[in-house]
């Protein structure tokens, strides 16, 4: 060491060892912002996480498992009986691909409230959305790989269902998944979609993803963001410890998810025992289940189901495109934060609706109720906190808006010294939007519950009394969040 | 021993480092078809240590240490182990 080199402690030696033989500080990705060090501007890196803990297990298992219906139950049955690490792999690769599809659901969602769809990551959100797409075609073929009685039941409806399409659609769509028809030709191209098409496609997604990712940066989203001016940092060594830390405690996770509740095998398919179970689908197609389970949709009204859900997504991906208002923050976008909170609370509502009517025709009259109920109450709710927002502006002019203001991305200071950070640099906001969801959501599944109760032809107190109570209860706790957070911004104690 | 903050945290560093070392390997040294849950939860433990580890690095100054948080990583961990010597 030269007399003029500062003394270096182990940890700048051992990240200067590093970086003197990669040269990650000057060549690894873009630096980034302060504010992006917190877990939900990290999504997109751990959906990249899952889907690399998919490989990995899926590899795995592809050394025994056998993908043809004579051998695909019992070589699944043989990984977890007799391969080591068999049962625990395979449990992690559906804990896995749950985490994945309920993170690319989330990333989604904060993406909406965001903005993050704004000019000029236009073409980031379409990219994101097909990649949504892809995520869920590796729920539904994977779904029939293990090939027991309630997948490949479930994959038939899912199959049938595509036969309601326009017949040029319907005929490929049909051959691409069934071919000739037989199980095996259906499940060797299942097991060929899921390990080699998907893969290939999502990995061509997930470049182009990241490119522009570097193009553009991070989003600023002012809901999250902190209130302060904030510190650009390389992401070497910064970044890439702060994703040493947050990765593996996800990871941890899973594993103890894993152990806690290892998988439990579903009895093999047999077409003579299928009328005993009831068919039900995955828990992240339970809500589009239920909307084909309504009254007006059954049998010869499917095609309109599937055209009003095409249309949702139609809508949903073309987002930037007509939403072009500079504005991004929710304070100053009540028609687009209303409009997201009324999906997110029905498509909440119609999974567990569906988890808890399988195979039950819902009536039209439910269906409407419990359709338009939840879309009511999220509107009241959030239209209450809009009008609190604005008599309380009326009466003190000169107070702070209730929900943050306008405001340009913090801008970067190399001088500014960041605050002594939280764990995961979880602030008030997202702790406030999570419990917000939380009793979002319980008011949701309680109205559901509630009118489909009501429908019953015996009705019964408690099952009324129960979910109305949790609906009561949940919007007024919703309603008291709200106020308390108009008199907080108002009163200053919530930074702007 | 005058234990300092400086110091306190090098003592934490050197324990979580032998314990990732230890949990690293233990794992694999279990009945891999017997013992999957077990061999779960030590692996999510010795994942937690080595979080722990990189947050005792990751900091400019010995003052930003948060020891509840590192207290929670331990009683975690200590769960996690409890788990995993338990669970078959």
């Amino acid at each position: 060491m030269s007399e003029g080199e500062e003394k270096k402690n182990a940890y700048e030696r051992f990240v200067g060892w590093f970086d003197s033989r990669f040269g990650f500080e000057k060549t690894m990705l873009k630096p980034i912002p302060d504010y992006s060090l917190n877990p939900l501007y990290w999504l997109g890196i751990i959906m990249l996480v899952t889907f690399l803990m998919q490989g990995v297990t899926g590899i795995y298992m592809t050394m025994n498992y056998v993908p043809t219906p004579a051998e695909a139950y019992s070589s699944t049955t043989y990984i977890i009986s007799n391969v080591p690490l068999g049962h625990f792999v395979e449990t992690l690769h559906l804990y896995t691909a749950y985490a994945m599809i309920l993170v690319t659901f989330l990333h989604l969602a904060r993406n909406y409230f965001g903005c993050a769809q704004k000019k000029p990551r236009e073409l980031m959100w379409v990219a994101g959305i097909l990649m949504m797409f892809i995520v869920l075609g590796f729920g539904i073929t994977g779904y029939l790989l293990p090939w027991t009685v309630i997948s490949k039941s479930a994959t038939d409806v899912a199959i049938g269902i595509v036969g309601y399409l326009p017949s040029q659609i319907s005929s490929f769509a049909a051959s691409l998944l069934s071919g000739t028809g037989t199980d095996a030709a259906e499940l060797t191209r299942f097991f060929s979609i899921h390990t080699v098409w998907l893969p290939a496609a999502l990995i061509g997604f997930l470049a182009l993803k990241i490119y522009m990712f570097e193009v553009h940066g991070p989003s600023y989203m002012p809901i999250y963001g902190k209130a302060k001016k904030s510190k650009i940092w390389p992401w070497f060594p910064r970044v890439f410890l702060y994703a040493a830390k947050l990765i593996p405690i996800f990871v941890a996770i899973l594993f103890v998810v894993a152990a806690l509740f290892p998988l439990v095998l579903p009895p093999v398919y047999n077409p003579e025992t299928v009328s005993a179970y009831v068919i039900q689908p995955d828990w992240y197609f339970l809500a589009i289940y239920q909307v084909l389970k309504f009254g007006f949709f059954e049998s010869s009204h499917i095609p309109y189901a599937i055209g009003t859900i095409a249309l949702f997504f139609v809508v949903l991906i073309l987002l930037p495109f007509y939403d072009r208002s500079p504005r991004r923050n929710i304070g100053s976008r009540p028609v687009y934060t209303t409009a997201g909170l009324i999906a997110l609370a029905e498509f909440i509502s119609l999974t567990i609706w569906g988890y808890l009517t399988p195979g039950q025709v819902i009536p039209t009259p439910v269906a409407l109720a419990g359709l338009f109920g939840v879309a009511i109450g999220v509107t009241a709710v959030t239209w209450a906190a809009y009008w609190i927002r604005k008599r309380r502006a009326l009466q003190h002019p000169t107070a702070k808006p209730v929900l943050p203001a306008e405001k340009p991305a913090p801008t970067a200071d190399k001088n500014t010294v960041p605050d002594k950070a939280s764990f995961f640099g979880l602030g008030r906001y997202t702790r406030f939007t999570t419990l917000f969801f939380v009793f979002l959501s319980v008011a949701s599944v309680a109205l559901a519950c509630l009118t489909q109760n009501a429908a019953q032809a015996t009705v019964n107190l408690t099952a009324l009394l129960v979910p109305g109570c949790c609906f009561a209860f949940s919007m007024l706790c919703l309603l008291w969040m709200v106020k308390r957070a108009v008199v907080a911004f108002e009163e200053g104690r919530i930074a702007q | 021993m005058n234990l300092d903050t400086a110091k306190l945290r090098r003592l934490t560093a050197v324990g979580l480092f032998i314990f990732l070392i230890v949990g690293a390997a233990l794992p694999w040294t279990l009945d891999l078809v017997a013992n999957q849950r077990a061999f779960g939860f030590l692996l999510a433990s010795d994942l937690i240590a080595f979080t722990m580890l990189v947050y005792v690095f990751d900091r400019e100054s010995d003052e930003e240490v948060n020891w509840n948080t590192l207290l929670i990583g331990c009683a975690v961990i200590a769960m996690l182990v409890f788990f995993g010597m338990v669970t078959p």
